[in-house]
């Protein structure tokens, strides 16, 4: 192989071996940028809280340790946090799928009376918010506070129905006429023909979805008083952020403060990497449909 | 076809039509008159509900139809533990349902979206019949906010019924420590809640310093008194190897951390009174004509730089002290293990079992300094004791107010927080102490030992600890024996080291003093202005970058020109209420 290469190279020009070269650098720089802190994170999950904190660890394991691990799955916060965002992923995954799917079929229909109309009511939204409060007003008067809807509706994004329409579009229209010539209804036609034919826009739609909503933690701290329905982030956060804001002067005792502090910094990266690894694994299921996927929405030739 | 296409532009029709509808239903939902801030009638009794927010008993309690419930929204602490997903059946909160006759409902936000949640409960009129805050870090109703809430009718004034619903807190803060009640005043002159108290010395005199002990002990020194003193301190340290390791240039004299001005605030004593920890403004009260000055445009501020300046340019002060932030400055501890001579500011890393750095039981108290025969300055936050106002808060939501009072007076005696901290067997949790037997401040301590620890008491769900309303006097906090071998804590070292020095005491303006309503946002754009100000110049003035005599002129006219006298003016106006409120 190396063989190969070196012949391929003396066939090149010196401008393309030396662009080859920068592309080359370039790759690698941005491959350490991105990998670095994943491989600091894993490796500060094993090793202890004093080499982590002393600087001695710095990119492979120092003083093995699994007490992080072991305080992660001890807390049975951890655990309903986890099942609560695996519940909330897989349900705006579905939701979302089911109405993007829908709405984008319905506007790809030419024949979909007031299609104009509805067009513009639902651009709207994508230009203008309410805002928190007015938001907040909303769900309280629908009665969605404090229940896990809150969650759950919202993630509808007229974005991805624009995307479902174009690719639905682009389906053949005597697919839709030879079906409606032997008795096939809109639904049937959506259902049975139109959705095995976009798995790869249902794969992107399900893979932002699923990152999205697993990341996401703004809106169980607004709409969610009880604590027993956060999702997992919220955990994660308060570990990794609150922790530095407790007025440990005021507040507790000099060896309280300190013994918390070590618990929080002991769990600390081993918490990111358990909240982390789902969503890293379900990506090699996703990842065939998704380089088709995502140039769903560009122009076609 | 024709036929087809008319039906279904009727359909569109009939489905925008039913769209509009229904968005014209949904906004006709009413349930009787609403409030928000800034309307001038009082709001009403009624809290809007939604289905799943009813406060019907939850399954595991009894069913208490005669009880009242209090809604509570509360600040969770301590954060990561999973008590806030069990709060409701808490041990603690069980007995005190029994206790009370009252059924809580207690509703935790994390202390960091407390503001918004705040916001967002009085604009929607969604409001608990409680706000409780632990202190006064995570109290997010401002005192300006509680004025202009107050004002409107969200917030129920207790000072009327002071007496009466709140005996116990009334008895202290009239009887205990008389000095306290005026505190409790806003500046409308309505008190909107009860307070958290903290009765301890260190709280009351937040600048510290810590000297090696056996670096003056390697020096043959004593603790330095004066700034002379302190400086040939610092010389020793850098000039020779007092760790003995063999190795000259691993030692530091001085050592600060960045955004906490304490590591040379704390010099400034002996020049001007001088307590702020940040680069605002810095007010203080003067003893005899009860003015209320700026201690950085003092004369004696400018001679304290001057000082400081020359124990940088000398190199006894460590030079990322001006940069590094708390856990650059754990690295450096834990990585270079280098010999400190003094650390200026709190660093509870140093009590961390893994750390192999000289720990607290090395360093000592630095007493107050002295400058030029004259004696040292101790500066206070506010005399003695702590108090932040209105942690616990009733709304006008709540129906039963007596039953809220009853509620939060409960935290006001010895025996409520002590059942709150470890349950309503608190005293099984305890090996008692003897007679005799003395706290770190020395006087008669409660426990000599605890059977269970912190951890427990949290994971178990049986108690509160830390997340209730504050209720601290001195007694409470060192409740323990002291343990005379082990090393001071830093809390206890600087209280004997603040009670028994002997030096002339000043005010500071803050936490007691507000200012009014219409002043505060003027006051604190002003604040901000000057503490972007400062950052810049006390920094350049230390290090050198600017000259204390030429520029010394343009630095005051700036701090003047941002509004400084208006800041002074705002405080002014607020301690004269403060003192007629004291009476």
């Amino acid at each position: 192989m190396g063989k190969v290469f070196w012949r391929k190279m003396r066939n090149q020009h010196f401008s393309d071996i030396a662009f080859m070269a920068v592309v080359y650098l370039g790759l690698t720089f941005a491959l350490v940028a991105c990998a670095y802190p994943v491989i600091y994170v894993v490796s500060a999950s094993f090793s202890s809280s004093r080499a982590v904190a002393s600087g001695e660890m710095w990119l492979f394991p120092k003083e093995i340790s699994l007490e992080g691990y072991r305080l992660v799955f001890q807390n049975k916060t951890v655990y309903m946090g986890f099942v609560n965002s695996v519940f909330y992923v897989i349900m705006s995954v579905l939701i979302q799928l089911m109405t993007t799917m829908m709405a984008g079929f319905a506007f790809s229909r030419r024949e979909l009376p007031g299609r104009t109309w509805f067009n513009l009511f639902f651009v709207i939204t994508m230009f203008f918010g309410g805002g928190l409060i007015p938001t907040y007003l909303v769900y309280l008067k629908l009665g969605l506070v404090n229940t896990r809807w809150a969650l759950l509706l919202p993630g509808i994004s007229f974005s991805n129905i624009i995307i479902a329409r174009t690719s639905i579009s682009a389906l053949p229209e005597d697919l839709f006429d030879c079906s409606k010539l032997d008795g096939c209804s809109y639904i049937r036609y959506l259902f049975r023909i139109v959705v095995p034919l976009s798995k790869p826009i249902l794969a992107v739609f399900s893979l932002y979805t699923a990152v999205g909503v697993w990341n996401s933690y703004f809106g169980a701290m607004i709409y969610l008083r009880d604590q027993t329905k956060y999702p997992l982030q919220i955990f994660l956060r308060t570990i990794l952020i609150l922790n530095s804001t407790i007025d440990l002067e005021a507040d507790l005792s000099s060896e309280d403060a300190v013994r918390m502090m070590q618990v929080f910094a002991t769990m600390k990266y081993a918490l990111i990497v358990v909240s982390t690894a789902p969503i890293i694994c379900v990506y090699p299921f996703v990842q065939k449909h998704f380089v088709k996927g995502v140039m769903v929405g560009s122009l076609k030739g | 076809m024709k036929k087809k296409e008319v039906k279904r532009k009727l359909f569109s029709v009939l489905l925008t039509l039913c769209m509009t509808a229904g968005l014209i239903g949904c906004g006709q939902k009413q349930t009787g008159t609403e409030q928000t801030a800034g309307d001038p009638e009082p709001a009403a009794q009624q809290v809007q509900e939604s289905p799943e927010t009813s406060t019907q008993p939850e399954e595991g309690k009894a069913e208490t139809g005669e009880r009242p419930t209090l809604r509570i929204m509360a600040a969770e602490n301590p954060p990561g533990y999973d008590l806030p997903t069990r709060i409701n059946e808490n041990d603690t909160v069980l007995w005190l349902e029994d206790q009370l006759g009252i059924d809580l409902e207690f509703e935790l936000v994390p202390a960091d979206v407390m503001a918004e949640r705040i916001t967002l409960a009085i604009t929607s009129n969604d409001l608990p019949d409680i706000f409780y805050f632990f202190n006064g870090s995570v109290n997010k109703i401002s005192a300006s906010d509680r004025v202009k809430y107050g004002k409107a009718g969200l917030l129920l004034p207790i000072e009327d019924m002071l007496e009466e619903s709140f005996p116990n807190l009334y008895a202290y803060v009239t009887e205990e420590e008389p000095d306290m009640l005026p505190k409790l005043y806003e500046a409308d002159g309505h008190i909107y809640g009860t307070p958290y108290i903290q009765t301890l010395a260190h709280m009351s005199h937040p600048t510290k310093l810590w000297t090696n002990r056996m670096f003056l002990d390697a020096l043959e020194m004593d603790m330095p008194e004066t700034l002379d003193e302190y400086e040939a301190y610092l010389k020793g340290v850098i000039e020779n190897d007092v760790n003995g390791n063999g190795d000259p240039n691993d030692e530091i004299g001085l050592m600060g951390i960045a955004n906490d001005t304490t590591w040379y605030k704390f010099f400034m004593n002996a020049f001007v009174p001088t307590v702020n920890r940040t680069f605002a403004a810095d007010l203080y009260i003067d003893n005899e004509t009860d003015q209320v000055l700026c201690a950085q445009v003092q004369d004696g501020y400018r001679e304290g730089l001057r000082w400081i300046h020359s124990l940088w340019e000398q190199g006894l002060v460590y030079e990322g002290s001006l940069t590094l932030t708390m856990d650059q400055a754990k690295t450096v501890y834990m990585s270079e293990d280098p010999a400190i001579g003094s650390l200026g500011f709190y660093a509870p890393f140093l009590l961390d079992q893994t750390c192999t750095a000289p720990t607290y039981a090395l360093l000592e108290g630095q007493v107050p300094l002295s400058n030029d025969g004259q004696p040292a300055i101790n500066m206070l936050v506010g005399d003695e004791p702590q108090v932040g106002r209105a942690c616990g808060v009733i709304t006008s939501a709540c129906k039963d107010v007596e039953a809220a009072a009853r509620f939060l007076d409960f935290h006001y005696t010895r025996e409520g927080n002590n059942i709150l901290t470890a349950g309503p067997d608190y005293e099984e949790e305890y090996v008692a102490a003897e007679p005799g037997e003395l706290n770190a401040v020395g006087k008669q301590a409660y426990w000599r030992d605890y059977k269970v620890t912190q951890d427990d008491l949290w994971t178990s769900n049986h108690a509160l600890p830390n997340f209730q309303i504050r209720f601290q006097p001195e007694d409470l906090y060192f409740a323990g024996v002291r343990d005379e071998s082990a090393p001071a804590t830093v809390l206890q070292d600087v209280t004997e080291i603040l009670k028994k020095y002997e030096s002339q005491e000043y005010s500071s303006i803050s936490p007691s003093v507000s200012v009014s309503e219409e002043n505060l946002t003027a006051v604190g754009d002003i604040q901000t202005q000057i503490t972007s100000y400062n950052t810049q110049w006390e920094t350049d003035f230390i290090v050198g970058n600017k000259s204390l005599d030429d520029d010394w002129d343009e630095y005051t006219d700036g701090l003047y020109g941002l509004g400084l006298q208006t800041v002074i003016d705002a405080y002014q106006e607020g301690y004269e209420v403060f003192l007629s409120n004291a009476g």
